[in-house]
């Protein structure tokens, strides 16, 4: 028979395979079992992973962050969901210079890392240098630091080349939190000018933590779990619980039927109509927190790539074909309409009255005045399941049909993340559409979508496209080195403003992100930049 | 001698031939070839039955359950699910068909030279069509969408890709075998070329086979293709496919008409495609008429 | 021939074919049109050069082609898969991770099928044409005709969702610590470790995957079993059997179903093969973290060690029991050692 042989084949092919396995010799990382009596108290999380790395050295993403930021303190904090006011971590003081540029840090007494081993003012130093010459992911957040001075085991000076005002935002962030250097160096870390060759901690951080945190990695599997347990040598308080587990689940369904069930304590990746399901459930609480983000449309400004849309009259005539009710009712409660490219969290965002509203017959009008027959494009789009509570592949739909509407015919052209962000990057959208979300907590973040900075270029729009180009960009170079505050809240409206009507880029909404977790659950905050603070997580 | 109370058999007797094999008097077949007419002439009739396009988006009715209005309610976008359902037919069938059809021409050619010229061509084509069914169907049809782009032309190289060395192997071992018999070995000697000996006299004999595996081939081409879909690899969201209506319902379970329905549909398509296949088997198969 | 130049042959041919499998896998990552360092590299590092050169020069993506491939082939030789992109890991610890996950489901979904469908033919083939045959072949055909990915679906929204009966998806409970990896089979390392409560989880999370997956099989090994048995039973000595006073059952078990079983054997192994590709599907909706699912992930990240390692290792294995089973054959068989 045709078949027999291939049958066999396939049947004795399992058998080798298990042998295979079964006889290979090291195991996959090593799993110590639980103490035989007590329960310990375990959180469970569920996320949708966003993980390229542990190493704070090394990533900036969203899931990333919720976990090193439980393990790693860094200088300054948040709490919570309040993003403005920062508070002491590892530092417990700061001056802050006339000019912006030189920060002053006095460093917490008696912080031991987990290893045991005592913070000081040279892990600072090592952390940051290490940070700016690995030359990934998060480098760039230390791009304005020039130096880095030691004058005494107590405090760190960090010299700035140009004044920046938001450079404590910054370090708020996960991907500077403060690393273990003596223990890391045996480890194969490197933190000098040639770190980027040198380095080898990667693998040791992907499997254990070298922070200060309430909590240290005992785990990490990818694509499956992350398991963190309490840090003994904490500083502060220890942390509500024992275990924390945090699951990766891509479904926002699933998710739902998790922590309605009790299976998760916390859900983190949930669309809004899951929100809604669970309002009415026993057990569970949900909540929303504003995001960071802003959700635009990106047209493209080169007319090799945007063909018809690089015309200013249809750029206009997206703004207004578009159903911006109909699209906060898809993207759900708490969603904010954006005027402007900066989310209204932000000092110097202009309020969201001031937005453009539809009005189909005046972009119908504008599409007759460009006078360029049928206008016929393609959006491009990352068709993965849910970003920051938004089903983007539902609301490309939606602006597909919203442009229909007006006599533009939309394909859709959405690949993987992977794919998709290529395209991106390399500016051959020709309409996109895309988010942008905060880095860290400051209006600043939001300067790329000016002309010829990094979001800006993936629109095709540089500098000398037009004098308003110029003009914007202009605007934005004195908003980023302005030092006072009320001054520099008007200059970013006027960059707002000046980009209305004007302009590749079309802002629709910030999000927010919906979560929910069980009655039992106390403490439960979300902010957009790191998830969950988890050690403020308390279960009864 | 000890006698044995004899016990009646109850076993089936030796069937006698009828003037139609039995499979395909019986009301099952007959249930299936109406389903797949009946499904035929929905999916080509779709834009005058459907009660809605199938693309018009209603957002205050969004996430509606199945009612008077919307028969099997509506999804996400307020899309009316029947009337997707109904042109997802027009999709899903002309991929079925069309990528066995097209593995069944590939293979056969490929089979066929493989079958008649033998020797180095033989083994060459012979491990190449091994390589291929090293990998799983699946996986296979996964790394050609991923590395060509998702859409509908793709899944159909795809799934072409992934199914022709199963012809070729059939076909392979028919000429093989069909090539020995006298009538081809007389043709020859006769002095025909070998085009004409092929055509004429090794052809005909195994075109009965190759049908019955492409009857047999086309429901699980309809789950492939569904699947590919599912997984994100076949056409835009937009467009009416059934695997990929499935996939938005993962996302809304409370919503199980979003997720339940388009399954029905390919359940019953499959289903009566297989019965079909089975029916055309029997008729076909020189094997089965002895019984 | 003599069977060990048969043998010999065979062998070196392998050699061309694994040869070819790593191109075929190369090439096909090569086709892509993206390339790692946006699959992950974040926004801001991307746009700056010196972080993209820095990262293709850490993956060695700045060499040429021919080299990377080389030292791809080269490393292979030593068992050496690579280190994923992706996960930062060698290839070979994914595979590990990855592998005893699928193998343990698909093994379950082939016992219960198997399990369930050789009774049920043999009795439909017995009863034939009685309802409880008719209710049989409806089953059969509904097992090779349903979509896995939907009735798992259903699966879950009905037992899961709507009943509470099957935990959520996934292998274990995430307050359950899992215990040491010996084998990577939940169910043995659970016994092999004393712990009854990873035993009965892990058994509890495989009940409802395993069910969906065993569909097809099912399906086809009953179908199989019904035609083969209707065969056997159509024969002679069957007929001499009862004939000679044998009761029904006895020339039921003892001599029809030990003939009928020897095509469907064959049968058995062609479902696994649509066991394999059913897995990728089962395991996302089950959120079972399986080699299906690697083999998605990786495809669509476009993680070409990882791509490479799921497709070589797969092949490999199908390459190499190709060898012993023509092997077998050619003991069996001398008419083809000569073809």
């Amino acid at each position: 028979m045709r078949t027999s042989r291939r049958s066999l084949t396939l049947a004795l092919a399992f058998l080798m395979a298990v042998t295979l396995v079964v006889g290979c010799t090291n195991s996959a990382s090593p799993q110590p079992s639980a103490p035989a009596n007590t329960a310990p108290k375990v959180l469970t999380i569920g996320a949708s992973f966003v993980i390229k790395s542990l190493d704070p050295g090394r990533t900036i993403e969203t899931t990333s962050n919720m976990i090193n930021h439980s393990v790693y303190d860094s200088l300054v904090t948040f709490a919570g969901e309040d993003l403005k006011t920062a508070l002491p971590s590892m530092a417990t003081e700061w001056k802050i210079s006339a000019d912006s540029k030189t920060y002053t840090f006095t460093l917490r007494q008696g912080v031991k890392f987990a290893s045991g081993n005592p913070m000081t003012a040279d892990d600072v130093k090592w952390t940051f240098e290490r940070v700016k010459n690995l030359k990934s992911n998060p480098a760039f957040l230390l791009n304005s630091v020039a130096s880095i001075e030691v004058p005494d085991p107590q405090h760190v000076v960090l010299n700035l080349s140009e004044s920046h005002t938001d450079l404590l935002a910054i370090l708020s962030s996960a991907s500077v939190g403060i690393l273990d250097a003596k223990l890391l160096k045996q480890n194969g870390a490197d933190a000098s000018a040639n770190a980027k060759d040198l380095d080898k901690a990667e693998t040791y951080l992907n499997a254990h933590s070298a922070g200060t945190g309430p909590y240290v990695l005992q785990t990490y599997t990818p694509e499956q779990e992350v398991v963190l347990v309490r840090n003994p040598n904490y500083w502060g308080a220890a942390g509500n619980s024992d275990r924390v587990v945090i699951r990766n689940i891509t479904e926002s369904a699933t998710q739902k039927l998790q922590v309605e069930a009790g299976s998760l304590d916390i859900a983190i990746t949930l669309g809004p109509d899951q929100i809604n399901a669970l309002k009415g459930s026993a057990g569970v609480t949900t909540k929303a927190s504003p995001s960071a983000t802003t959700f635009y449309v990106l047209i493209n400004n080169n007319p090799a790539v945007g063909g018809a849309f690089s015309n200013p009259k249809v750029q206009q005539a997206v703004r207004y074909a578009l159903d911006y009710d109909g699209i906060l009712a898809l993207v759900g409660l708490g969603a904010v309409r954006l005027a402007g490219v900066i989310p209204t969290l932000f000092p110097g965002s202009v309020a969201s009255s001031q937005a453009p509203k539809m009005d189909r017959e005046k972009a119908k009008a504008l599409l007759k005045e460009a006078n360029l027959g049928e206008v016929k494009g393609a959006i491009s789009y990352s068709s993965d399941p849910t970003s920051q509570g938004v089903q983007v592949s539902v609301l490309v739909q939606k602006i597909q049909s919203d442009l229909a509407a007006v006599g533009m015919t939309i394909t859709l052209n959405g690949t993987t993340r992977a794919t998709a962000l290529q395209e991106y990057r390399d500016a051959k959208n020709q309409i996109g559409v895309w988010s942008w979300a905060a880095d860290w907590p400051d209006a600043s973040n939001f300067l790329v979508f000016a002309p010829g900075r990094t979001v800006g270029k993936r629109a095709g729009w540089l500098e000398d496209a037009s004098p308003q180009a110029k003009d914007i960009a202009d605007t934005a170079r004195k908003a980023e080195s302005e030092i006072d505050s009320a001054k520099r809240a008007a200059l970013y409206q006027q960059f707002e403003q000046k980009m209305r009507d004007f302009g590749p880029f079309v802002p629709m909404f910030q999000p927010a992100v919906p979560y929910a977790f069980r009655s039992n659950v106390k403490g439960v905050t979300f902010n957009s930049v790191w998830g969950v603070d988890i050690y403020a997580v308390s279960k009864e | 001698m000890i006698t044995r109370r004899r016990e009646r058999a109850t076993f089936p007797k030796l069937h006698r031939r009828s003037s139609l094999p039995k499979v395909v008097r019986s009301p099952i077949a007959i249930g299936a070839m109406t389903a797949v007419a009946l499904w035929l002439v929905l999916a080509a009739a779709a834009p005058l039955v459907a009660p809605y396009p199938p693309l018009l988006q209603n957002i205050p009715e969004r996430l509606s359950p199945p009612g008077p209005t919307h028969w099997l309610g509506t999804d996400p976008l307020g899309r009316d699910i029947l009337s997707r359902i109904l042109f997802g037919g027009r999709i899903s069938i002309p991929v079925g068909i069309g990528a066995v059809t097209l593995a069944a021409i590939i293979g056969t050619l490929v089979g066929s030279i493989a079958g008649w010229f033998k020797g180095v061509l033989d083994e060459t084509i012979m491990r190449i069509t091994d390589l291929t069914l090293a990998f799983p169907t699946v996986i296979l049809a996964l790394v050609i969408t991923a590395a060509l782009g998702a859409g509908i032309q793709n899944a159909i190289i795809a799934i072409m890709i992934a199914w022709w060395p199963s012809y070729a192997r059939l076909v392979r071992g028919l000429v093989l075998s069909v090539r020995e018999r006298e009538y081809v070995l007389a043709a020859q000697a006769v002095g025909a070329s070998d085009g004409r000996v092929y055509i004429r006299h090794v052809l005909p004999n195994i075109v009965s086979s190759i049908v019955i595996l492409v009857t047999l081939d086309v429901g699980h081409a309809i789950l492939t293709f569904a699947s590919l879909s599912f997984l994100g690899l076949g056409p835009p969201p937009e467009v009416p496919e059934w695997g990929s209506m499935i996939a938005l319902g993962r996302d809304y379970f409370d919503q199980w008409w979003i997720g339940t329905f388009p399954g029905l549909a390919i359940l019953s398509l499959t289903l009566a495609f297989n019965i079909v296949g089975d029916s055309v088997r029997d008729l076909l198969d020189p094997r089965l008429r002895r019984q | 021939m003599s069977l060990h130049r048969f043998i010999l042959r065979r062998v070196l041919l392998i050699v061309p074919m694994l040869f070819g499998i790593t191109l075929l896998s190369f090439a096909l990552t090569q086709l892509v049109p993206v390339n790692a360092v946006t699959a992950n590299l974040g926004e801001q590092a991307a746009a700056d050069p010196e972080a993209v050169a820095a990262f293709r020069h850490h993956w060695g993506l700045d060499r040429p082609l021919h080299e990377q491939y080389g030292a791809y082939a080269w490393n292979l030789l030593h068992g050496d898969f690579g280190v994923s992109i992706s996960s930062k890991r060698p290839v070979l610890q994914d595979l590990r991770q990855f592998f005893p996950a699928t193998v343990e489901l698909a093994v379950t979904a082939l016992a219960l099928s198997v399990l369930v469908s050789i009774p049920l033919g043999i009795l439909s083939a017995a009863r034939r044409d009685t309802l409880f045959d008719q209710f049989t072949r409806v089953i059969s055909l509904v097992g090779v005709s349903i979509p896995v990915f939907w009735l798992g679906l259903i699966g879950i929204l009905v037992f899961y969702a709507g009943l509470g009966w099957a935990p959520p998806p996934g292998r274990l409970s995430a307050d359950i610590v899992p215990p040491p990896f010996v084998t990577g089979f939940l169910v043995l390392d659970g016994l092999l470790a004393g712990r009854i409560d990873v035993v009965t989880d892990a058994l509890r999370h495989l009940v409802l995957p395993a069910i969906v997956l065993s569909s097809y099989g099912l399906g086809i090994i009953t179908r199989m079993m019904r035609g083969s048995m209707l065969e056997v039973l159509a024969e002679d000595y069957i007929r001499t059997a009862t004939a000679k006073g044998l009761s029904n059952r006895a020339v039921l078990l003892r001599h029809a179903a030990r003939n009928g079983l020897i095509p469907v054997l064959t049968v058995i192994g062609l479902s696994f093969g649509g066991l394999l590709s059913g897995t990728v599907v089962t395991e996302s909706v089950f959120a079972w973290p399986g080699l299906g699912l690697y083999a998605f992930r990786s495809a669509t990240s476009f993680d070409s060690p990882a791509i490479m390692g799921v497709g070589v290792v797969i092949a490999m294995i199908y390459v190499l029991v190709n060898l012993v089973v023509d092997v077998l054959y050619g003991f069996a068989d001398p008419r083809i050692r000569m073809a």
